[in-house]
C-alpha cells in the first residue's frame, strides 16, 4: 500500500507543478514506484514539463467516468520505466471530480504504486478540496515572500481542518543574494511562522525555467537544485538528510559551513 | 455520506437564532432576511427557550428550504441572560469562533468569561469573543482575534488583535512577542511601525496610555493600571 501526497500552495506559480516533477524523478531514481496526478482540470501543464504531452490518449475524466481503465490513462515517463503520470482533462472543469471519486482514485493507484503525488492547482476552492480528499499527506509549497506565506499559511489551517494535522514543508526559489541583503525573508523566518515541518529548502535557478521549457525535470540536470530535490526524495523515505545551506549560496564561506554541516 | 472531517464535501454550516420574546413570524421573517442571496447551507436553529408548535416548525423547515439550504437541526439553550453565546461556524472547512453577542443587561460579566484557543491561529481564521481570549500559539499575519475582553497570546502576535472591542480601553494585549499588524484596543487603533518590530525581549504588553496605545515590557502589576 503507497502513500498518497498532495503537493499545494494556495497562491499559484510558486512551483507546485515543478516540485510534483521533480519529486517524481528523484523518488524514481530511488526506484520507488511513482505516480503523478495532474489535479489541474483544464488547465494542465504536468504533461509539459514532463515532456510528455504528445502520449496523452486518456486523462483523469476518462478515468473517472469510467471511459477507459486506470491503465490505459497511465502514461510512462520516457526515462523511467517506474515514473508513471495521469494527465488531467483538458476540455473539462474542475466541478467534474468529486472528493469520494477521488478518494476511490487515490485507493486503487495506492494499490499499485509506492508514491502518489497530487499536483495540486492553485486557490483554496473545489479544486483543492478534492486533491486533498484523496491525499494521506501534504507538502506545502511555498517562496520566501510573504504574500506566499500567508497563502501557505491559509492551506495549512485548511489542512488541518481537513485532518492533515502535520503538513511537509518546501521553500522554492530561496536568493541568497536578496537573504543577504536582507530583502527577502529567511528560511528560518518562513519555518517559524508556518510551523510545520520543513521538508526541504530549493536554490532559485534559472535552470529550473530552461528544463520545463524542455520538458526534462531539472533533476536530471544535476547541480544544486537536483541536490535539493534527491535530498528531499530520500527525507520521504525516512533517511536524515542535512538541510543544504541553500542561503550561503556558493562560495568559500558556504562550502566551509557545509563541510561542517551548518545549515 | 457527509464527512464533516472534510471541507467541500457538505456545505456551510450555520448557526442562526430565533430571539426569546419576539413574535414567531417576525423572527421567522428575520431569519429569510438572513438567509436570501446565501449559499445553500446546512442550518442549525437556536431557539432559546422557546417552545416550537409542529406546525411552526413546518414553517421554519419550510423557510429554510426555500433559500436552498436544509435545516440541519433545532438546538434548545437554556436562558442566556446576560451571557454570551459561543458558536463555531465552519466556512471552506477553516475554523472560525464567533460569539454571538446578546444583550447583556451586566456586560461587566462578559469580560469574566475566557475562551482558550490552543494552537497557531493562522491566516483567513477568525475568533470573536464577548469576554477575554487566551491563544496558546502563534496569531500569524491574516488572522484575527476579537475580544470584549483583554487578549493573551503565549506565542507571537503577526495579524490583527482587537481587545476592549466593545469599547473598553481599560483592556490590554499581553503576548510573548508583540508584532502585530495592526492594534486595537477600545476604540484606539495602532499600526505596525514602519521601521520594523523592536528587538528580541521578554513578554511585552499593549494597553492605553494617555489616549495613545503603548507597548512595553510586561510587568506583573497589571492590576495596578
Amino acid at each position: 500500500m503507497g502513500t498518497a501526497l498532495v503537493v499545494t500552495s494556495g497562491k499559484g506559480g510558486v512551483g507546485k507543478t515543478m516540485v510534483t516533477a521533480n519529486l517524481g524523478v528523484a523518488l524514481a531514481e530511488l526506484g520507488k514506484l511513482v505516480a503523478m496526478v495532474d489535479m489541474d482540470v483544464g488547465l494542465r501543464n504536468l504533461d509539459i514539463i514532463m515532456g510528455l504531452e504528445n502520449r496523452i490518449v486518456y486523462d483523469l475524466n476518462d478515468v473517472i467516468d469510467g471511459q477507459c481503465k486506470l491503465q490505459q490513462a497511465l502514461i510512462m515517463d520516457k526515462r523511467f520505466d517506474n515514473l508513471y503520470l495521469l494527465p488531467a482533462a483538458q476540455t473539462r472543469d474542475k466541478s467534474s471530480i468529486t472528493s469520494r471519486q477521488m478518494r476511490e482514485l487515490c485507493a486503487e493507484l495506492k494499490d499499485r504504486f509506492d508514491f502518489v503525488l497530487l499536483d495540486c492547482p492553485a486557490g483554496i476552492e473545489h479544486g483543492f478540496t478534492v486533491s486533498v480528499a484523496g491525499a494521506d499527506e501534504a507538502i506545502v509549497v511555498t517562496t520566501p515572500e510573504l504574500n506566499a506565506v500567508r497563502d501557505a499559511d491559509r492551506v495549512i489551517g485548511l489542512l488541518e481542518a481537513a485532518g492533515h494535522r502535520n503538513p511537509y514543508l518546501i521553500i522554492n526559489r530561496v536568493r541568497p543574494r536578496l537573504v543577504r541583503r536582507n530583502q527577502s525573508l529567511r528560511v528560518q523566518e518562513v519555518v517559524d511562522i508556518l510551523a510545520v515541518g520543513l521538508l526541504g529548502v530549493i536554490p532559485e535557478d534559472e535552470r529550473v525555467v530552461a528544463s520545463m521549457n524542455l520538458g526534462e525535470p531539472v533533476v536530471l540536470y544535476g547541480g544544486e537544485v537536483a541536490h535539493a530535490f534527491r535530498d528531499i526524495a530520500r527525507r520521504m523515505l525516512g533517511e536524515e538528510v542535512p538541510m543544504l545551506p541553500v542561503e550561503e549560496g556558493r562560495g568559500v564561506l558556504g562550502a566551509l559551513r557545509r563541510m561542517m554541516g551548518i545549515g | 455520506m457527509r464527512d464533516p472531517g472534510r471541507p467541500g464535501d457538505s456545505p456551510r454550516e450555520i448557526l442562526l437564532h430565533l430571539p426569546d420574546g419576539q413574535d414567531f413570524s417576525r423572527a421567522l421573517e428575520a431569519l429569510d432576511r438572513q438567509l436570501s442571496g446565501a449559499d445553500p447551507m446546512d442550518v442549525v436553529v437556536d431557539i432559546g427557550t422557546r417552545k416550537l408548535s409542529t406546525r411552526e416548525l413546518l414553517r421554519l423547515e419550510e423557510a429554510i428550504s426555500r433559500h436552498g439550504s436544509r435545516l440541519l437541526r433545532v438546538t434548545e439553550s437554556p436562558s442566556r441572560k446576560g451571557g454570551s453565546t459561543l458558536r463555531i461556524v465552519g466556512s471552506s472547512g477553516s475554523r472560525h469562533r464567533e460569539v454571538v453577542e446578546e444583550e447583556s443587561q451586566r456586560p461587566s460579566e462578559d469580560f469574566e468569561r475566557t475562551l482558550l484557543h490552543k494552537g497557531v491561529l493562522r491566516a483567513g481564521q477568525m475568533i470573536k469573543y464577548g469576554g477575554n481570549v487566551v491563544i496558546l500559539g502563534d496569531v500569524n499575519p491574516g488572522a484575527e482575534v476579537i475580544a470584549g475582553g483583554d487578549v493573551v497570546v503565549v506565542g507571537t502576535v503577526r495579524g490583527l488583535i482587537h481587545a476592549g472591542a466593545r469599547g473598553n480601553s481599560a483592556a490590554i494585549v499581553v503576548a510573548l512577542r508583540l508584532d502585530p499588524v495592526q492594534l486595537r484596543i477600545g476604540r484606539h487603533f495602532s499600526r505596525r511601525p514602519e521601521d520594523g518590530p523592536t528587538e528580541e525581549g521578554g513578554p511585552e504588553m499593549a494597553w492605553v496610555q494617555d489616549g495613545r496605545i503603548v507597548v512595553e515590557e510586561y510587568r506583573s502589576d497589571v492590576r495596578r493600571r
